[in-house]
């Protein structure tokens, strides 16, 4: 039992990353029935813009502010080329044309920073913590202080800021919004570019604590089930569900492998915790409770 | 002034279903406009709001001025927000999982000034019920809340012209009566002109001042709601007349009656 803190305390970390992806799909998802299955991409597109921000040599405040400046502009960006043009059409669609969203935006990686792996270097304070038994390195230590911000100022921003309300109301209903006067296209304008920064920050950690390499987007995938788990909608079901994937993903790692000598299972464990979880659950463990007056 | 000229909408290109309605709603007034299901009282409704192409409609001809603006091709928004025409859409158009405050803000989001706070007082100063239940979700408010919000919200967007759709739709009669004395309190008050479409037609007759009745697409009679509450027709079809029960099926067949008036 040793092992039992330190992994849970692994598995959370990792799990809070997957929280930040799973929130950048569920906001789009939430707003417009699309699918961004790209998320895994606007996760290497943050760290790449970090990567160029950095390189310009500011202060690491002004490189933070610049890098949400860029991936918030990308966003935008990449919403009013591939997804505006199809707008009103089946969410399907849009859906689909996110997967091919991904392929180009992976392509365009290996092109401006090549195939070998790069480090990002960001020079923080060291933060090692050991407490007995658990044993977290200054990297697990920030990406966890990383990921808490970044989950927590997007849940303020979207419960109690103007614009978050006006997100919230739009997702509702674009028709209902659109005869209060509510910009519709603007609000998912802005709903992209808050879901390509949050996806960024997530990526910057996965970078940050692994390498940047173009096809990283692969930890995009992960979301998928966090997502589906959480019951697509729900966004404290996300949180939970990341991080309840995050720690069974690590308990597999820490006991499991060794037991049996199954090298890798891990990266298995969030599809088949899926897989039972729909079994048992077809709406997924926290799906947002429908406001029926009888 | 609101002008509705000869105006022919279409949906899917093939589907017609006003042809040629022409109204006139005054200002300072209340105008109402009855008819029962399918006469094409929302149709009108959505397209003088500017949102007939997000159902496939399209006007295929006639007017629809506002002091002498035409809105046939605007956008919906623009029509809320520039000409503070507000278009409250039928069965309660709230946001049900936002609390009755984000409600309020989410509807003021399309002129949000300084003067959005002293608003919302003076919006919930109409509906007292609300006030006591800011926090709770829209979803499980009674329906008579939700109308109230729903009127609220509207308010929140500083209209000028307020297009109401069915508001009494599936409220109790005392809740109805409630409604609709904020109604003209609303008008008179904030100095909003209504246009106002009901299937309950004594209500709406009693607080406009002038009426329209539609069926099957077109205007088939109008004027002034004193009139119209004499009018024979209106009172065997809306208002239940004293002997209408001794009337055979075949009398009281809409065509016929239609015929009537229009000859």
């Amino acid at each position: 039992m040793d092992f039992l803190l330190q992994a849970m305390f692994v598995g959370i970390i990792k799990g809070s990353i997957y929280v930040i992806i799973a929130l950048s799909m569920v906001i789009i998802y939430k707003s417009s029935e699309v699918f961004n299955f790209a998320v895994g991409e606007f996760c290497t597109l943050g760290a790449i813009m970090f990567f160029f921000a950095a390189r310009t040599g500011l202060p690491l405040p002004l490189v933070f502010l610049l890098f949400v400046i860029l991936c918030g502009l990308a966003g935008m960006i990449i919403e009013k080329i591939v997804i505006q043009p199809l707008m009103g059409r089946d969410p399907l669609s849009t859906t689909l044309v996110t997967i091919g969203l991904s392929s180009f935006l992976v392509g365009l990686f290996q092109i401006t920073i090549g195939s070998t792996p790069i480090s990002l270097e960001i020079k923080l304070p060291v933060l090692m913590l050991e407490i007995g038994d658990l044993f977290l390195t200054s990297e697990q230590v920030w990406s966890m202080i990383f990921a808490v911000l970044a989950i927590g100022l997007l849940l303020l921003f979207y419960q109690f800021s103007r614009w978050g309300i006006i997100m919230r109301a739009t997702a509702e209903g674009q028709v209902k919004a659109m005869v209060f006067g509510i910009n519709t296209r603007y609000i998912l304008t802005l709903t992209w570019a808050i879901a390509a920064i949050v996806a960024a920050m997530g990526g910057l950690v996965v970078a940050w604590s692994g390498t940047l390499t173009y096809n990283m987007g692969i930890i995009g995938l992960v979301a998928i089930p966090v997502v589906l788990v959480a019951g697509l909608d729900s966004i404290g079901g996300c949180i939970i569900g990341g991080i309840l994937i995050g720690v069974v993903e690590s308990l597999t790692s820490f006991y499991f492998e060794d037991a049996t000598g199954l090298k890798g299972f891990r990266s298995v464990t969030p599809y088949l915790f899926l897989l039972i979880v729909l079994m048992i659950r077809p709406t997924g463990l926290f799906g947002q409770v429908r406001i029926e007056r009888v | 002034m609101l002008e509705v000229k000869n105006l022919t909408v279409v949906y899917n290109g093939v589907i017609s279903v006003l042809h040629g309605v022409s109204l006139e709603a005054r200002e300072g007034a209340i105008t109402a406009l009855l008819g029962g299901n399918g006469s094409g009282k929302t149709t009108l409704m959505r397209a003088i709001s500017g949102i007939l192409t997000i159902y496939e409609g399209e006007i295929q001809e006639g007017n629809i001025e506002l002091a002498k603006i035409k809105l046939n091709h605007l956008k919906a928004v623009d029509i809320t927000k520039k000409l503070h025409l507000t278009y409250l859409m039928e069965g309660r158009p709230v946001f049900e999982y936002l609390s009755i405050r984000e409600n309020l803000i989410a509807a003021a989001s399309c002129r949000w000034d300084s003067a959005v706070p002293k608003d919302m007082e003076r919006v919930l100063a109409f509906f007292p019920p609300l006030k006591n239940r800011m926090q709770s979700k829209a979803g499980y408010l009674s329906g008579g809340e939700q109308q109230m919000l729903a009127m609220g919200m509207a308010l929140m967007t500083n209209p000028r012209f307020l297009l109401l759709d069915e508001p009494s739709l599936g409220l109790a009669p005392i809740m109805v009566k409630e409604i609709f004395k904020v109604i003209s309190r609303i008008n008179r008050e904030r100095k909003i002109d209504i246009l106002l479409s009901e299937q309950n037609a004594m209500v709406a007759l009693r607080i406009s001042s002038y009426a329209y009745v539609m069926e099957n697409g077109r205007v088939v009679m109008d004027g002034s709601s004193i009139e119209l509450i004499e009018n024979a027709d209106i009172q065997e079809a809306y208002l239940g007349s004293k002997d209408a029960g001794k009337k055979d099926y075949k009398e009281a067949k809409r065509y016929k009656r239609r015929k009537r008036w229009l000859g």
